[in-house]
């Protein structure tokens, strides 16, 4: 049995001009010690997955639909003092963006140290020393002087190693990590890769990683989903993915990462845009940009099963 | 990072900084003031009936107001450097000190109260109304807070005495005997604060709520009062405190018109008054206590907005 399980995951916005369905019928599962990556152009409904599994979107314009199975327990369904419970303690999240999702008026001690102080018994002096021990595992160097400075005192590669900190201070069994690479510089990048995959392996947790890097995907990830306009295109390992590619979505995706070993004038791009989700074609999301579309494409394509684990939304396999 | 003793340096020199170029601030208030003064036409003696020739000459005389104005403004500067803001020409026998320290506590006493009450309702309503944002309650709070905000505090005196001292009787209408005689006149001047506080404290929390470590926060696992208490008091309350600031030097100094609605021998009627009579020693002496009082709580809310907001620096060389 899979650690989380999301079955038929739909997410409805309500906005006045009508439905804007975000996440359309999502289904995938992530086992214990695994990393899963997720990947997809901007406004895929990435984001809004990984904020649905822990309920963090507002209720008041936004309709859930399905199953997220923890342990076998709904979380769609849960109360929200039993999510309290759940969020931070055994799935925790990191954002994207490490300036924005840090307090400005609180020290990094306190918020590092907040895990241990709403989800244990821990006492003020106690937690602080964890925190100051979590600061340290990130790698994070003289860790006691730091608990003391505010995030606009250090540097954007620092508060996304403290932001880590605090999603895995209790050493959740889900870590969703929303797009944090993506506002650090290159080097950094690799040292926060080199850190979730040291904690992967210390830890044992799993991680949802997010990103729509395809390139770093391979570093990190055992498996990929490839999303496109809410929905799941493709999911397969990683060197499937890349050795092997089966919709035109992903076999576009992987030519479009620059590569310095062949001589090309001009990048690769996928021509077109994303689809407006507000006005969603009948057929394929991807026809209006895809290269080997047929007729047949004109009609919704079904998630198909092609291999061991191995899933694709093609009419053309 | 700035050992301890560092920063208590940078605190250090950042004080006197500011206490030096508060005393140029009151030098220039003397001043301008002072020659303001000079250049209105009629005195404090100058009245309907003519006074005779010889009392008029005593007068002068007595207040040095035949010397040259360089040399009145040089003795008055020397006096208020002693701390003597120098004699009242309408009553005898007072000095504008003795105005001073007769009404003030009063109006401060007053004012402590009427803050609070400000703050004890404006907060807490302010919250609920963020919380509640376009419902029944959040609208109908906005409502009466506008309805405060623009009516003058004479209105809200006026249906706070009709209701509670002619109809029901619980509560004094006039003079200043006592704490149940505070009561009318605090709510009165908390009137307005309380309102402006309470939509401050909306608008300032409905946008902390949207801020992307709010997020963090309840992805940690925070209930919604933590992360209000832990997560959004501090940056609610730096908006508050700088409002707060010139508000309570302007209650502490009293207000005219309640003061004078409920019999109250409070600060605000001598402002009043004083430029009635041309009471010059009076009119600048309140002038100057006043900007003092402004210029220091000012001093006082920027401190606390530093410590609030570790982004402020007191410190311009400071590197953010």
């Amino acid at each position: 049995m899979a650690l989380l399980e999301v079955r038929n995951l739909s997410v409805t916005f309500d906005f006045l001009e009508g439905k804007v369905q975000a996440v359309r019928d999502v289904n995938f599962e992530i086992e214990k010690g695994e990393i899963l990556g997720i990947v997809g152009e901007s406004g895929c409904g990435k984001s809004v997955m990984a904020k649905s599994i822990m309920r963090l979107i507002c209720d008041d314009y936004c309709n859930l639909a399905g199953n997220i199975l923890f342990n076998d327990v709904d979380l769609l369904t849960m109360s929200e003092e039993h999510l309290q419970k759940i969020r931070g303690n055994f799935i925790s999240m990191a954002f994207q963006n490490p300036l924005s999702s840090l307090n400005p008026v609180l020290t990094i001690g306190l918020q590092v140290a907040e895990p241990f102080l709403i989800h244990t018994d821990m006492s003020r002096k106690d937690a602080f020393l964890k925190a100051q021990e979590m600061i340290s595992k990130v790698g994070i160097s003289d860790p006691e002087t730091r608990l003391l400075q505010y995030p606009h005192q250090i540097s954007g590669g620092m508060r996304q190693r403290v932001a880590i900190a605090m999603a895995l201070a209790l050493e959740p069994q889900i870590l969703i990590a929303d797009e944090v690479t993506t506002a650090l510089d290159v080097t950094v990048q690799a040292q926060i890769i080199e850190l979730l995959k040291k904690l992967n392996k210390e830890l044992s947790s799993s991680i949802m990683f997010i990103t729509h890097d395809l390139a770093l995907l391979t570093n990190i990830c055992h498996r990929v989903i490839v999303m496109y306009a809410g929905q799941i295109v493709e999911s397969a390992s990683v060197d499937e993915l890349y050795n092997d590619p089966k919709h035109p979505y992903t076999k576009s995706l992987l030519q479009s990462i620059p590569r310095i070993d062949k001589k090309k004038k001009s990048l690769t791009s996928i021509p077109g845009s994303v689809i407006d989700l507000r006005d969603l074609p009948d057929g394929c999301a991807f026809f209006a940009r895809c290269s080997f579309r047929k007729d047949v494409c004109k009609t919704s394509p079904e998630l198909q099963q092609i291999g061991a684990k191995r899933f694709c939304r093609c009419h053309c396999l | 990072m700035k050992t301890f003793l560092e920063r208590v340096n940078v605190l250090f020199s950042y004080i006197i900084k500011r206490f030096l170029s508060m005393l140029l601030v009151i030098f220039i208030v003397i001043t301008v003031t002072f020659f303001l003064m000079h250049l209105i036409p009629g005195g404090p003696f100058s009245s309907e009936r003519a006074l005779p020739e010889s009392v008029m000459q005593n007068i002068t005389e007595r207040y040095h107001l035949n010397d040259p104005i360089h040399v009145q403004y040089f003795d008055y500067l020397g006096n208020i450097v002693k701390g003597d803001l120098g004699p009242s020409f309408k009553y005898e026998d007072r000095t504008v000190n003795q105005i001073i320290e007769e009404s003030f506590f009063v109006s401060v006493k007053l004012g402590v109260l009427s803050i609070f009450i400000s703050l004890i309702i404006s907060i807490p309503l302010g919250i609920i109304s963020a919380l509640l944002k376009g419902g029944w309650a959040d609208r109908l709070i906005m409502m009466l807070s506008t309805v405060v905000i623009s009516a003058p505090n004479f209105i809200l005196a006026s249906l706070l005495i009709y209701l509670f001292s002619l109809k029901l009787g619980l509560l004094p209408a006039a003079m200043f005997e006592g704490f149940e005689y505070m009561i009318l006149p605090a709510f009165s001047l908390a009137g307005f604060s309380t309102a402006f506080i309470l939509r401050l404290v909306r608008t300032e929390l409905i946008e902390v709520l949207q801020e992307e470590y709010i997020l963090t926060a309840k992805a940690k696992g925070l209930s919604m009062p933590m992360i209000i208490y832990r997560h959004c008091l501090k940056n609610i309350m730096i908006p508050v405190i700088s409002y707060l600031a010139p508000q309570i030097a302007a209650i502490f100094t009293g207000s005219f018109v309640i003061e004078t609605m409920f019999s109250i021998p409070g600060l605000g009627r001598h402002f009043v008054t004083s430029v009635y009579n041309r009471d010059y020693t009076v009119i600048l002496g309140l002038t100057i206590f006043y900007s003092a009082i402004l210029l220091l709580l000012n001093f006082i809310s920027d401190l606390i907005c530093a410590y609030l907001d570790p982004r402020i620096a007191l410190d311009s060389n400071e590197e953010t």
